[in-house]
């Protein structure tokens, strides 16, 4: 067991010490995954612009939109400035107060966060109208007694209610949450593969050969360089997945099914590794092959477009990788609070990958390395 | 004294070709034996049967008295090899190569940083332990790689021709190294395609080639083994192969060989047949332009036994 974990842990050891290797492993995902969250991702804070046109009751109005949760306000002087806003995209819905008209014109695109903005926006509006009703009726000086009736009445929350709308419940994500599971499974796939280089640089150096000459035998050598291909892919998953969980608050759902999931996902990439490793004689080759098979396989997979925007077609094709069982996992636990119970299915096609891959990596390498020994 | 390794009757067999046949040698504690031969004679595959790299076909091979096989963890761990490839991980440190070699070997984690130290004060690296072995020289890389055949105090050390490409200096350095463990009582195999090299470091040599063990023996015993025979050699041009065949009917010569620049011939008395050699490959229209008579040594030998040169 001990050269076993020397061999795995040399392996560790090699990648991080490359300087290219830290910028690919460490910075690039979760670059990627911020740019990704920044320029799709949902949960936006939503904004609202609002031409007040100056009177008590529109400045009101507009304070009470301020205090909304989630809303930031901005505040311009004329409708057409608002109208702007709204067509060019720099605002989510636009409010324009004319008060002499008494009226509320509410402004937006067709997007999904356009109706719950008009929630808000008719319960501001509400509030406001119903103050001054109210202090219309008692007069001037007796604001305070207006304001202590208001405050005694419980404000009524609209909430949205959804009744067979997004089955997918994409909208219930965080800005980064569907690009942080997406990539995960891509950057340990990919990173585990480029690794692959590595077992044909040691057979090419005569490493491979000098360990065997060591009082080890073929299967612990065998079994450290997939050890340490396991521990590689394991140390790029858990940095994404810590790492987007303190920086972007991403929700990994249930601890047991990402961690279930994560590891056998690892077993299925060290497998890939070692076949690629086992299978090509050069290691430039193994680098680029590698690196494409593993970004074609994700794209394949669902982690480059999402895999509630393919078509029927594709998601059933794209189910042919492992990326698409261990996303359709993590979505399960993810998005509708499934547990370990609710992914036996997916963690079961992803373990029989896993087996497949291992034992298919495993002969391959050894017939590999028996000929290195030779 | 006692064998540190003892082979006999290997055979190694790859597809068409007997890469290994019938060899069979000893070393003793404290014995440099040398494995002489051209490439493709059968060293690498010899030294890796008893490695424990190769299953032999057939026979016999002890380490220590420990019977050998890819799967003989007790017996491997009385050999330090030192591959002809520099098998060091050139994104490591020579400290971290030594270290990971030690654990592959099982040396306990109290005694690791100790024989580390100990071999990088022997092979000279101790100020460059730490950085990475890609930005070492050729001859500090050479060093590393024969410091981890050393690293758990083998009772036998494998040298698979371990100054191949390496400047003068480094070889002589390897060499004295090579020739102080075996002082401190270490047996050694050494494999070369370097007469000079076995003739200076040797104390048996084993002369190999097509897989056979031609001869073994002192330098002397060899060297004895063709008489008084002397080598000529003669720079010609020409057909050489004519010439050859001319000399190979003559009574008096043992063996001959043509290279690139001439011919090697193979006699006894050499000063007093010259006339008659030289006037026998002028029948054949061949130039000689320089002739030189070398004293007995293990080319000769090698071209004695075999009809080819070292280098072939």
């Amino acid at each position: 067991m001990r050269a076993v974990l020397a061999i795995a842990t040399m392996n560790l050891r090699r990648l991080l010490r490359e300087r290219s290797s830290l910028f690919f492993v460490f910075i690039f995902p979760l670059a990627l995954i911020l740019l990704i969250g920044a320029t799709f991702g949902g949960g936006v804070e939503r904004s609202l612009t609002v031409a007040s046109g100056g009177t008590a009751l529109g400045e009101e109005l507009t304070a009470a939109l301020a205090d909304v949760e989630g809303v930031e306000v901005e505040r311009v002087d004329t409708a057409g400035e608002v109208a702007d806003a709204v067509a060019l995209g720099r605002a989510t819905a636009g409010v324009v107060v004319d008060a002499e008209a008494g009226q509320v014109r509410f402004l937006t695109r067709p997007s999904s966060t356009g109706p719950a903005l008009r929630s808000a926006v008719d319960a501001a509006v509400a509030r406001v109208s119903t103050r001054a009703a109210a202090m219309s009726l008692v007069g001037p000086g007796r604001t305070g007694l207006v304001d202590d009736v208001l405050a005694a009445v419980p404000a009524v929350a609209v909430t949205d209610a959804r009744i067979g709308g997004d089955p997918s419940g994409l909208d219930d994500l965080g800005r980064f949450d569907l690009g942080a599971a997406q990539q995960l499974f891509l950057f340990v796939f990919v990173t585990s593969l480029s690794g692959s280089a590595a077992l044909i640089l040691s057979r090419q150096l005569g490493l491979t050969r000098r360990m065997l000459a060591a009082p080890v035998t073929t299967a612990q050598v065998l079994a450290g360089e997939a050890l340490g291909r396991f521990a590689i892919a394991l140390v790029q998953g858990l940095y994404i997945i810590v790492g987007t969980a303190l920086l972007f608050d991403v929700a990994w759902g249930d601890p047991l099914v990402i961690g279930v999931v994560l590891i056998v996902f690892c077993a299925i990439s060290a497998g890939a590794a070692m076949l690629v490793g086992a299978s090509l004689r050069n290691d430039q080759q193994a680098s680029g092959i590698g690196v494409m098979a593993g970004l074609g396989i994700a794209a394949l997979g669902g982690s480059m477009i999402s895999l509630d925007f393919m078509t029927i077609g594709m998601r059933r094709v794209a189910h042919v990788t492992p990326h698409a069982w261990a996303l359709d996992a993590v979505a399960e636990s993810v998005r509708f609070g499934g547990g370990l119970g609710d992914v036996v299915v997916e963690i079961a096609v992803l373990l029989a990958f896993a087996v497949v891959l291992l034992t298919a990596a495993t002969w391959a390498l050894h017939r590999a390395t028996v000929r290195t020994a030779s | 004294m006692t064998d540190v390794l003892r082979c006999a009757g290997l055979r190694k067999r790859f597809g068409d070709v007997q890469a290994v046949d019938d060899v069979g040698f000893t070393i003793a504690a404290g014995e440099t034996y040398g494995l002489l031969g051209p490439n493709g004679a059968g060293k690498t595959t010899t030294i890796s049967m008893v490695c424990g790299l190769l299953e032999p076909d057939a026979g016999d091979i002890a380490v220590a008295g420990q019977p050998m096989s890819p799967r003989a963890r007790a017996a491997k761990a009385h050999v330090g090899y030192v591959p002809q490839d520099l098998a060091i991980y050139p994104d490591l440190s020579a400290r971290e190569n030594l270290t990971f070699f030690a654990r592959l070997h099982g040396v306990p984690g109290r005694e690791l940083s100790r024989r580390v130290d100990a071999v990088l004060e022997l092979i000279g690296l101790e100020q460059r332990a730490r950085d990475r072995t890609s930005d070492y020289s050729g001859g500090m890389k050479r060093r590393l790689n024969i410091g981890i055949g050393l690293l758990h105090e083998p009772t036998l050390l494998v040298l698979d021709e371990p100054t191949v490409g390496v400047d003068p200096q480094s070889r002589n350095a390897i060499l004295e190294s090579v020739a102080t463990l075996r002082d401190e009582g270490m047996g050694v195999l050494y494999t070369t395609h370097y007469m000079e090299e076995a003739e200076r470091l040797c104390d048996r040599i084993g002369i190999i080639d097509a897989g056979r063990l031609q001869a073994e023996g002192t330098r002397r015993e060899l060297v004895g083994m063709i008489g008084e025979a002397d080598r000529l050699r003669l720079v010609a041009s020409g057909d050489l192969v004519a010439a050859a065949a001319v000399l190979d009917r003559s009574s008096y010569v043992s063996s001959t060989h043509v290279d690139d620049d001439g011919l090697d011939v193979v006699l006894a008395g050499a000063g007093q047949h010259l006339p008659a050699v030289l006037a026998e490959v002028a029948t054949t229209g061949v130039s000689v332009t320089a002739v030189s008579v070398i004293e007995p040594d293990l080319e000769s030998v090698f071209l004695h036994l075999t009809g080819r040169g070292l280098r072939d």
